[in-house]
């Protein structure tokens, strides 16, 4: 389902294989999540999508970051991923983006949200 | 009454930060930004040396929650956090996590813990925030 004012930047489907990278990935010892796939990930996956997206440029660093956690997705499932941008602050030499992002499955069951705010120096 | 004293600090998650870990997250997120991979690049940056991504050592509260809490954690968690510090190659971060606050609701209690991810070594605070989480009264955290 489309959210008002936000934009689809992606879907990502759900394997034990991403779960296995990123378990691994988060210097996690192996089955640390069990068969449950942590919504993390799927937030972590959205910030390269949201970078991409939203044409943010390398050197760009994470200032804040919010999650809401609503439910779990399974092995098989598709999470369609959706972002909104807000107003960017320019502040001296960095400007701060506000991105806001809503992840879904396919059967439109909302699993979690997140807001993040991140910093791109003017020079960078 | 109420006790919490099981549900006071949370069982802290910490790694050593290195750069095959690094590259293995820029795969596995997909974000390949150069602050991350890049020397000569980190190099020009504020920090003048590459740095872990942000959402690496956040991952380490996400750890600490899921461990105690499991899919409570998953389907009601929420966390709000900021980035006070970079991790850099070859630092040992670990989480810590103090119980705030807690209500009761029914059956349910929220709990609301200040977290945060700081370097082992030299103490900086690298995160700083709170995770807010309900749970069903009778659970035994440890358990």
């Amino acid at each position: 389902m489309m959210h008002s004012g936000y934009i689809n930047i992606g879907s990502i489907c759900m394997t034990e294989e991403l779960l296995n990278q990123y378990t691994d990935a988060v210097g996690a010892l192996p089955g640390f999540f069990g068969n449950s796939i942590p919504n993390m990930l799927i937030i972590s996956r959205s910030i390269a999508m949201m970078l991409e997206t939203f044409g943010i440029k390398d050197g760009a660093i994470h200032s804040t970051q919010e999650i809401s956690n609503y439910d779990t997705v399974d092995f098989g499932e598709v999470v369609n991923c959706y972002a909104q941008k807000g107003k960017s602050r320019i502040m001296k030499d960095i400007e701060m983006i506000f991105v806001s992002c809503k992840f879904e499955t396919q059967k439109a069951k909302i699993i979690c949200e997140s807001r993040s705010v991140v910093i791109v120096q003017q020079d960078a | 009454m109420l006790d919490l004293k099981e549900y006071e600090k949370l069982e802290s998650i910490s790694i050593v930060i290195t750069q095959p870990l690094i590259n293995s997250y820029s795969e596995a997120s997909g974000d390949h930004n150069l602050i991350h991979l890049n020397t000569e690049f980190a190099e020009s940056t504020s920090f003048g040396h590459i740095i872990a991504h942000g959402m690496l050592t956040l991952s380490l509260i996400d750890q600490m929650m899921t461990k105690t809490f499991k899919n409570h954690w998953s389907q009601t968690g929420v966390l709000k956090s900021k980035f006070r510090g970079a991790a850099s190659v070859n630092d040992h971060v670990g989480s810590i996590g103090l119980l705030k606050s807690h209500e009761e609701m029914d059956d349910i209690l929220r709990l609301t813990y200040d977290v945060s991810v700081v370097n082992m070594n030299s103490k900086d605070l690298l995160i700083g925030g709170t995770c807010t989480v309900e749970v069903p009264k009778l659970l035994k955290p440890k358990a």
